[in-house]
């Protein structure tokens, strides 16, 4: 089977684990004053991904009443973002997974209901014909069928890996994200959210040096990261030693 | 879909050095270090990307294009992914700098910008391919 990576490469230049990259005007968003360093370049694709996602899902949703999204993983670097941003586009209830030690932490970020998934899947607590939307963003094998299943006529599977369901029901779309980066007002919309304090808690597990980028690699790799896994690049301008 | 490498490629491998911007600060160095993919990794250890630091020309900022001094980054799945997959073999090929997020601070602005950002500003970005469609609706509406 072929993988394909879900993002799109860039087709000119260069990227961005360089002391300095190009980038087209138009992709290109003030940082929120809000977050640092740091918290600010973990964000941008994760976050684009989500707001692609949940726009598909048909949000903003602040013209329905009583909207419940699910978001398959809520401690990762799509999750820890995407639950925020579910309840910033409108969603009444939003419910998520987590291991048990971060299960507080995910409802503190604004998850109505966070299912330990070292327990149970997020699948066998929720009702047949019961969620609005399904934001899978771990695309364990089985997911979108267990989705189909809980999504209600009208909802929607937003699926940004993992397989699509062969057995879609009736009047509930599925669709396959690929997150595109070429438009920086959707950026400013996630710096709104950051700025109105809508999302707040970037996690940040680890921070390595470019010269380490291996090591940053290997912790993503490991599957089991909190957050997000950053590198550090160069220094803050006017950053003043202490 | 992502064949768009080799574009890439031919991009990364006409420098253009000397020429003038529309706005740059006047301290920028000549080169710089960056991870450039240079083989494909198979093995779930990646360690060996250290090793994948490279000294580079600083690009120039062309048509539409702002030079930013980066400050931070981030690995994401699909960096993981980009390194095993097929898809590294293209971008080994055309000695593709990897990496995505990007906080960082405007150095320079190259020319036909529209304005809006200057030399100086605080931005963030994801450097993915523009314009492209994103959006893959395979089955739409229990189709």
């Amino acid at each position: 089977m072929i993988s394909f990576v879900s993002h799109h490469i860039r087709a000119d230049d260069v990227g961005a684990f360089a002391e300095y990259a190009i980038a087209d005007e138009r992709q290109v968003g003030l940082k929120p004053k809000n977050l640092s360093w740091a918290q600010a370049g973990v964000v941008p694709l994760v976050g684009l991904t989500n707001l692609e996602s949940f726009y598909a899902a048909g949000a903003p949703w602040f013209d329905k009443s009583n909207v419940t999204v699910v978001v398959t993983s809520g401690q990762g670097g799509t999750g820890h973002i995407a639950v925020p941003m579910a309840k910033a586009l409108g969603a009444t209830t939003v419910i998520s997974t987590a291991s048990t030690d971060n299960v507080e932490w995910v409802k503190s970020l604004g998850a109505d209901v966070v299912v330990d998934f070292t327990k149970e899947t997020v699948w066998s607590t929720l009702p047949d014909d019961s969620v609005d939307v399904v934001y899978d963003n771990i695309g364990l094998p089985g997911n979108a069928d267990a989705a189909m299943k809980a999504l209600r006529v009208g909802g929607h599977l937003v699926m940004i890996q993992g397989d699509l369901s062969e057995h879609p029901k009736d009047g509930v779309s599925q669709t396959r994200i690929l997150c595109k980066a070429d438009d920086y007002r959707k950026l400013d919309t996630i710096a709104a959210m950051v700025d109105a304090g809508n999302i707040s808690d970037v996690r940040v597990q680890n921070t390595w040096p470019l010269a380490q980028i291996g090591e940053a690699y290997n912790e993503q790799a490991s599957g089991s990261v909190v957050g997000k896994v950053a590198v550090s690049i160069g220094s803050p301008p006017n950053a003043t030693v202490q | 879909m992502s064949l768009r490498c080799v574009g890439a490629a031919l991009a990364a491998t006409v420098a253009i050095s000397g020429m003038a911007c529309a706005g740059a600060t006047s301290d920028l160095p000549s080169s710089m270090e960056a991870v450039v993919c240079v083989r494909e990794l198979t093995q779930k250890n990646y360690s060996a990307m250290d090793d994948w630091l490279t000294p580079l020309d600083v690009p120039q900022p062309e048509k539409r294009q702002v030079l930013i001094k980066v400050v931070g980054s981030s690995v994401n799945p699909c960096d993981v992914d980009l390194v095993k997959s097929f898809e590294a073999m293209l971008a080994r090929a055309f000695h593709k700098t990897l990496g995505f997020d990007v906080s960082g601070t405007i150095v320079a602005v190259g020319p036909d910008t529209d304005g809006r950002l200057k030399v100086g500003d605080e931005v963030w970005t994801d450097l993915g391919e523009m314009g492209l469609s994103s959006t893959e609706k395979i089955v739409e509406m229990g189709a």
